[in-house]
């Protein structure tokens, strides 16, 4: 489905991405993990075309998104939930829904699609009217989700939905990820939260300074020793993040 | 100086007749800068390009002047459009001082290009409007002023209508507040500041042809009622809609109010004192919300 193959990017000076490949099928969920600044957000964005790739294809069914403008990769089914939420925060939660489900394959199933998302979180249904500045951090990340649900995506991209949320507030929104998979969407998944991505990733790759240093199922990434001791710690230690 | 009563509320009335167009006039430079944060420095120049057009519409056709509403919006429309994608759009991600300058440029190549085409002198018509006035106690209104205070609220409710309730309002909303999440939503950034560009011109189509038959025309009218504009977007907060209406308002009763009481070469003073004032104390507007 998605194809990410050789894809290097660079900042000025800084490679941030060097022959990075990965795949990912119909209906997984597939997490890319790793420390801080090892380039998993700039992967994603670099899908979303919001950065460039020096060299490597980026295409989703064969279609090639590679030189795509990012607004056209979104109608393409390729949906970002971006980190930090970015919100419109002086619109209400329902125009924040109607903006993301108003590009034009969207626009025809926009009612049931709306329908759909306060279903998934009635918490939004009943904030409606309020501007999105004026919910919670878990709220707000809900609405992120439902947001770019609205626009019909073939592919959804979460780049640490759990960031900066209680442990309560993660809990449920990992359960709202494997909901959305079980309703058949494609998640690629990108977490600091390791221990808690893995747990309900079909597959997943480790980044390390712009590398795949591994990949493979989640449950086997979770086992490898190398993944434990760098990102872990021990076997029935606490969580990190 | 005049202190009496009747004096005071002929100042007032006046004073909000005008303040209705400069409040049009002024929610189109602030949606322009509220999107794109830029300020276009044209903007009292494509108002002179509004007024010449409704002008000779008036004279040499002999169009009702109001009717000329329908020509002059959408031409000020694609003037925006085409001034954008010709000058705007390659230098939106330039520093501001570029952006300035560029727009400084287009204004004083407008005004020099009227001075050229329509030499110095200060036009103005006399319609079948002119010189029917109404009577509300000891104050007169004109029917020309009424007309454009009421023609410029219904111009600024029929654009937060559509900024509020459509999907296009809506993209304009969503990319002046992030670009970024606008674009990972399909919106077409770009498109939006296009639309935004001429959507804020065209507010100056309409307020021309309401301000022409009580108003006049000349090349260096922009220069007013640029800077006008300027002191009421500041004085609502840079982006803010519904500021600048207010704004508007205000600095239509000051500029009266300061015509009534002060002597004659100082009656400006009042609006740029205010000005001044807020600039030092309140920077962020007379509305406390953050940039819209």
């Amino acid at each position: 489905m998605l194809r990410v193959e050789n894809v290097s990017v660079q900042y000025s000076a800084f490679k941030a991405l060097h022959g990075v490949s990965i795949k990912v099928e119909q209906g997984q969920i597939v997490s890319i993990v790793g420390a801080n600044g090892a380039g998993k957000s700039t992967l994603i964005n670099t899908v979303s075309g919001l950065l460039r790739p020096t060299e490597g294809s980026i295409t989703l069914d064969g279609v090639e998104l590679t030189t795509m403008s990012a607004h056209d990769i979104v109608r393409h089914g390729v949906v970002q939930v971006p980190e930090g939420r970015k919100l419109f925060p002086d619109m209400t939660v329902h125009e924040n829904l109607l903006v993301g489900g108003s590009h034009k394959r969207a626009r025809a199933g926009r009612d049931e699609a709306l329908t759909q998302v306060y279903d998934l979180f009635p918490k939004l249904l009943e904030r409606e009217k309020q501007s999105a500045r004026t919910l919670s951090g878990g709220e707000q990340q809900m609405l992120a989700i439902g947001r770019a649900m609205m626009s019909q995506p073939t592919i959804l991209m979460m780049d640490e939905p759990s960031l900066g949320l209680a442990p309560i507030v993660v809990q449920s929104i990992f359960s709202v990820i494997q909901e959305l998979r079980n309703r058949g969407l494609t998640v690629l998944l990108v977490e600091q939260n390791i221990r808690h991505s893995l747990q309900i990733s079909d597959y997943a790759y480790v980044l390390e300074t712009g590398t795949v240093a591994l990949e493979g199922t989640g449950a086997a990434v979770l086992a490898d020793e190398h993944t434990k001791a760098a990102y872990i710690g021990s076997p029935t230690g606490a969580e990190t993040h | 100086m005049t202190f009496s009563l009747p004096v005071i509320l002929q100042a007032v009335a006046s004073g909000l007749m005008i303040g209705g167009v400069f409040a049009l006039i002024s929610i189109g430079l602030t949606l322009i800068w509220g999107v794109m944060k830029i300020i276009n420095f044209a903007h009292g120049e494509f108002l002179m390009i509004g007024l010449y057009l409704a002008y000779f519409l008036v004279t040499k056709f002999g169009i009702d002047p109001y009717l000329t509403i329908l020509i002059t919006t959408p031409v000020l429309f694609f003037v925006g459009i085409g001034i954008f994608q010709v000058s705007i759009k390659p230098i939106l991600k330039h520093p501001p001082m570029n952006q300035i300058m560029l727009t400084l440029g287009i204004s004083l190549i407008l005004q020099n290009l009227a001075l050229v085409l329509f030499k110095a002198d200060v036009l103005s018509v006399r319609t079948r409007y002119t010189g029917i006035n109404y009577h509300f106690g000891g104050v007169v209104v004109t029917l020309t002023e009424l007309i454009a205070f009421f023609g410029s609220i219904l111009a600024t409710l029929a654009l937060y209508y559509i900024l509020k309730t459509t999907d296009i309002g809506r993209w304009i909303r969503a990319a002046a507040q992030n670009p970024t999440a606008a674009t990972l939503q399909g919106v077409d950034v770009r498109f939006t500041y296009l639309l935004a560009f001429g959507i804020g011109s065209a507010c100056l189509g309409v307020a021309a042809s309401l301000l022409l038959p009580f108003y006049y025309v000349s090349p260096t009218v922009g220069l007013f009622l640029g800077l006008i504009a300027f002191v009421v977007v500041v004085l609502g907060g840079m982006g803010n809609f519904l500021g600048a209406f207010v704004g508007g308002l205000i600095i239509g009763l000051t500029e009266s109010l300061g015509a009534a009481i002060m002597p004659g070469s100082l009656s400006r003073v009042l609006t740029f004192g205010i000005f001044i004032l807020f600039l030092l104390f309140r920077p962020q507007g007379i509305l406390s919300r953050r940039q819209a």
